[in-house]
């Protein structure tokens, strides 16, 4: 079964938002040295992001292709 | 007996009694393989070339998984920091084809931090966003029922990840047997010296005085006796003078706090029994 269909397009769109925001902050971290006190995403939130996140991942670590 | 011998024989104490699991990797600098990972996130880490740098750092670390790792263990990837890193997925895969190891399967557990570790390495900033797991304990209790847990990371420098998800699977009441890593920046854990020379620069400073500083050892025990040398040692490279330590003191008792409220009661409870004995010892 297709990871993604596990998932509301609505979920999906928020783990967009969560990905992109992530990006945003450790880049900056990166950057700069520094990190923000405000964290914009509660733990349930971060965990089902990173759930999805290690679905995707084993599935591309068991196959052989790219 | 001086404090410094009390101080001490609480630590030896408490090491003696603590759940250090082996580290299983080779030890070596970790700077190529740092070049090599950016260079893999930079491509978005195409399967093959992720799977021949896997292959290329297991090459000399065989004899080492397979002596460690057998068919009744249960291989446990950290969660990735970012949600991008497949080597550590491509290792474990890996490690279980080459021991026959099973796999925890994937969505068990779940990062709830939101920087990556390397980005939050101060433990002065990490206080407001602790690497932390949440684990969904029915599935993962049904899988690893009767199987040695064994975490397995990429690479271990300061163990920041790897100890805050053994933290986590203690909290399952399930023991972790050890950390199977591609490369080890340090291998070892603080030694009493370690931390006793730790201890003793805080209190050298006045900022701890002679009361406090058995409670205090304990402290530092909780937030850096399970972790690799190196976190202890970052830390005590920055305390400079009384104004730094004052910063540190304030932050180790804050994350020995933060560890105390994430460890399970039972836990807590046998390390004040281990102080008893150790203090009827004295």
């Amino acid at each position: 079964m297709d990871i993604n269909s596990r998932y509301s397009a609505e979920q999906l769109a928020h783990f967009k938002v969560i990905e992109q925001t992530l990006a945003e902050m450790n880049e900056r971290a990166a950057q700069s040295g520094e990190v923000t006190d405000i964290l914009p995403f509660s733990e349930e939130e971060l965990t089902e992001y990173s759930r999805y996140c290690q679905l995707l991942l084993r599935e591309r670590a068991l196959s052989e292709e790219d | 007996m001086s404090s410094g011998r009390y101080i001490q024989t609480i630590l030896e104490h408490l090491r003696q009694h603590a759940d250090l699991p082996p580290i299983i990797g080779r030890k070596g600098d970790a700077r190529t393989f740092r070049e090599e990972k950016l260079a893999l996130k930079a491509e978005g880490y195409p399967v093959r070339k992720t799977r021949a740098l896997v292959k290329k750092y297991m090459a000399g670390n065989l004899d080492r998984f397979t002596q460690a790792l057998t068919a009744d263990c249960i291989l446990v990837p950290v969660p990735s920091g970012s949600g991008k890193n497949l080597l550590t997925e491509v290792f474990a895969v890996e490690l279980s084809k080459l021991t026959g190891a099973s796999l925890l399967s994937a969505g068990i557990i779940g990062k709830t931090h939101h920087y990556e570790a390397k980005n939050n390495l101060s433990i002065l900033k990490r206080v407001n966003d602790p690497i932390g797991y949440h684990i969904d304990s029915k599935a993962f209790a049904s899988e690893t029922h009767g199987k040695k847990v064994i975490i397995v990371d990429d690479l271990i420098g300061s163990g920041e990840s790897c100890v805050q998800l053994k933290r986590a699977i203690s909290r399952e009441n399930v023991r972790v047997h050890g950390f199977a890593n591609l490369l080890t920046v340090e291998n070892y854990y603080p030694t009493i010296n370690d931390l006793t020379r730790f201890v003793g620069r805080f209190t050298s400073l006045g900022v701890v005085k002679d009361l406090e500083a058995l409670t205090f050892a304990q402290k530092v025990f909780n937030t850096f006796g399970d972790f690799t040398r190196q976190k202890m040692n970052r830390v005590e490279r920055e305390i400079r003078n009384e104004a730094t330590a004052i910063k540190f003191k304030e932050c180790i008792t804050r994350a020995d706090a933060q560890t105390r409220r994430h460890q399970n009661h039972i836990h807590y409870g046998h390390q004040q029994q281990i102080l008893s004995r150790a203090a009827r010892a004295l």
